[in-house]
């Protein structure tokens, strides 16, 4: 028993079902996709179906398909309107999406010069501009502010290294942290290894344990004078030291 | 060396008994021009001759003393924060196009045109932001002349990055290599060497190097490489000639645009080894305002080189009464 699934009517069913109209319709039209006749073909089994086309995609032969996916494309090009190129473009600007509802007011059509300056003034102030080849504004994180800090009070860690005076009065806006490269030249001369090396300044001088020592040292120091004398009074000597 | 009569006047009488000039004297440095006086003028106008801040530089001696020094280590102590590996931060330097690399010590750094290649052997470093890969190289002010100029603290360079640059005397191109870094890859260096030695290594550099022009030439002669050059911003002269002051002019009479800017260095032993240093200076200065060329800076090299001196200075300025 075989079925017939009607959609269309009955005359047009019957006209298409008819295998001589086909036939010539098919010599007629050799572009006419096969496979609306196929869904209005009484049905087959699906699993002989199945079985049928993959064995003629092994083959390569089956010469429908190719057609059908041909077709189908064409299709695509007509139907969705929103997914064009041109429409798409057209629709960037378009306040009108899919939320648009559910806004409390219209959104302006256009920007206003003062909102228009403001934007361009942030978008200018990310990075130090053309003339430092855009040296960026990096994000001040924990970590990035302290290796700063250390910096800017570099003088007090190496007491044999002197440094001009503090030009680093406030911390940088615009910024990079870098990494010093390694040289074959100096493998043997200026190189850290790599338990050596550390991800910050602080790791860096943590890692160091001259500075410890040294910093332990002037540490101990300050303290025993302090507690030698009364802490008005060192303050006073300080002061005078300081004088001198 | 030195021709014995070329410097006028001032050689200060005919016993030329002690080198007089070399130890002591020579320390006022920025020296101010044309009977201005006030050398004081720390507080003066921007273009004011010798005056005008020394700036924020706050170098180390040792900041990049590298190679080439007798002693590798200067100060006897640990060696310095430029080992390979260390935190360096990177940033902006009062010039345009020129960055400081800040870390125990300070060194002059510039973008590296071509990442992942050195020219002569100099420190790198290399800062990755966002996946980007870019590349500092360092600047040392004991190879190289503007290198020292900007250390020293002179008011401008003129070389912002898209300018257009003729280099006289570029040697090995190392300088040239960072005068290329500065302008970008929308600026040009024309690079004029004579020597064909070092004008091997010059082309090697400008290989790698798109806005580099390399001209093996005399640059005594500027029609040869007429329809190389086109008008350029600024000329920079580190010839070390005696007629060093006419081969400027010329060149800049030939390339330089109206009030466009000059940058010569001058090796004073190169031009009068007898007289003093700053007879000499002097006398070059006074070279150049004869040729239309302004001066309006001088430093000395001090700490980096002896008996030099850098002057700043612009080309046919326009008329004041016009711009004002």
């Amino acid at each position: 028993m075989d079925f017939i699934i009607d959609t269309v009517g009955t005359r047009k069913n019957t006209q298409k079902t008819d295998p001589v109209f086909l036939q010539k319709l098919f010599e007629d039209y050799p572009d006419l996709p096969r496979e609306t006749t196929n869904a209005q073909k009484p049905k087959e089994d699906p699993q002989k179906t199945l079985v049928k086309e993959i064995l003629d995609d092994l083959k390569g032969v089956n010469k429908n398909r190719k057609n059908k996916k041909k077709v189908e494309n064409k299709v695509d090009d007509f139907e969705p309107t929103d997914k064009r190129k041109e429409v798409k473009e057209a629709l960037k600007k378009s306040i009108l999406n899919t939320d648009f509802e559910k806004l409390e007011t219209v959104p302006p059509v256009e920007i206003s010069e003062r909102n228009l300056k403001k934007q361009r003034k942030l978008e200018r102030e990310k990075t130090k501009g053309k003339k430092w080849f855009g040296l960026p504004a990096t994000e001040m994180t924990e970590e990035i502010k302290n290796d700063l800090e250390i910096l800017k009070m570099r003088s007090v860690l190496d007491p044999k290294h002197f440094y001009k005076k503090n030009d680093l009065k406030v911390l940088p806006k615009y910024f990079e942290m870098g990494k010093v490269m390694d040289s074959p030249l100096e493998f043997y001369s200026n190189r850290l290894t790599k338990k050596e090396r550390k991800k910050t300044l602080v790791d860096e001088l943590l890692a160091d344990a001259e500075f410890h020592k040294y910093n332990k040292r002037k540490y101990k120091e300050i303290i025993e004078e302090k507690q030698k004398t009364h802490y008005k009074a060192w303050r006073q000597a300080k002061r005078l030291k300081k004088k001198k | 060396m030195g021709k014995p009569d070329f410097s006028p006047g001032n050689r200060g009488g005919g016993g030329r008994g002690g080198r007089g000039g070399f130890g002591g004297g020579r320390g006022g440095g920025r020296g101010g021009f044309g009977g201005r006086g006030g050398g004081g003028g720390r507080g003066g106008g921007r273009d004011s001759f010798g005056g005008g801040g020394r700036g924020r530089d706050s170098f180390g001696r040792g900041g990049g003393r590298g190679r080439g020094g007798g002693t590798p280590r200067g100060r006897g102590g640990k060696p310095g924060g430029f080992k390979g590996g260390k935190t360096v931060v990177i940033e902006p330097h009062r010039h345009p196009g020129v960055f400081i690399a800040r870390g125990k010590e300070d060194a002059l750094v510039t973008l590296n045109l071509v990442p992942g290649s050195d020219v002569y052997g100099e420190k790198r470093i290399s800062v990755e932001e966002n996946g980007e890969k870019k590349e500092y190289r360092v600047w040392n002010p004991f190879r190289s002349k503007l290198a020292a100029a900007i250390l020293g603290g002179v008011d401008q360079i003129h070389m912002p990055p898209g300018s257009k640059v003729l280099y006289l005397g570029a040697a090995s191109g190392t300088t040239v290599s960072h005068v290329s870094d500065v302008v970008g890859p929308e600026g040009l260096v024309y690079a004029v060497e004579f020597s064909h030695r070092s004008g091997r290594d010059l082309l090697n550099v400008a290989k790698k190097r798109t806005n580099i022009i390399p001209i093996i030439e005399d640059a005594r002669h500027p029609l040869k490489y007429r329809m190389l050059v086109g008008m350029v911003d600024t000329i920079f002269a580190d010839v070390a000639q005696p007629d060093q002051a006419r081969i400027v002019a010329i060149n800049a009479q030939h390339y330089l645009k109206n009030g466009g800017h000059f940058v010569i260095s001058i090796k004073a032993s190169c031009i009068d080894s007898t007289a003093q240093p700053e007879a000499v200076f002097a006398a070059e200065v006074k070279k150049l305002q004869a040729d239309k060329l302004k001066p309006q800076e001088q430093i000395t090299l001090e700490p980096y080189e002896r008996d030099h001196a850098v002057v700043v200075g612009i080309y046919r300025p326009p008329p004041k009464n016009q711009t004002g």
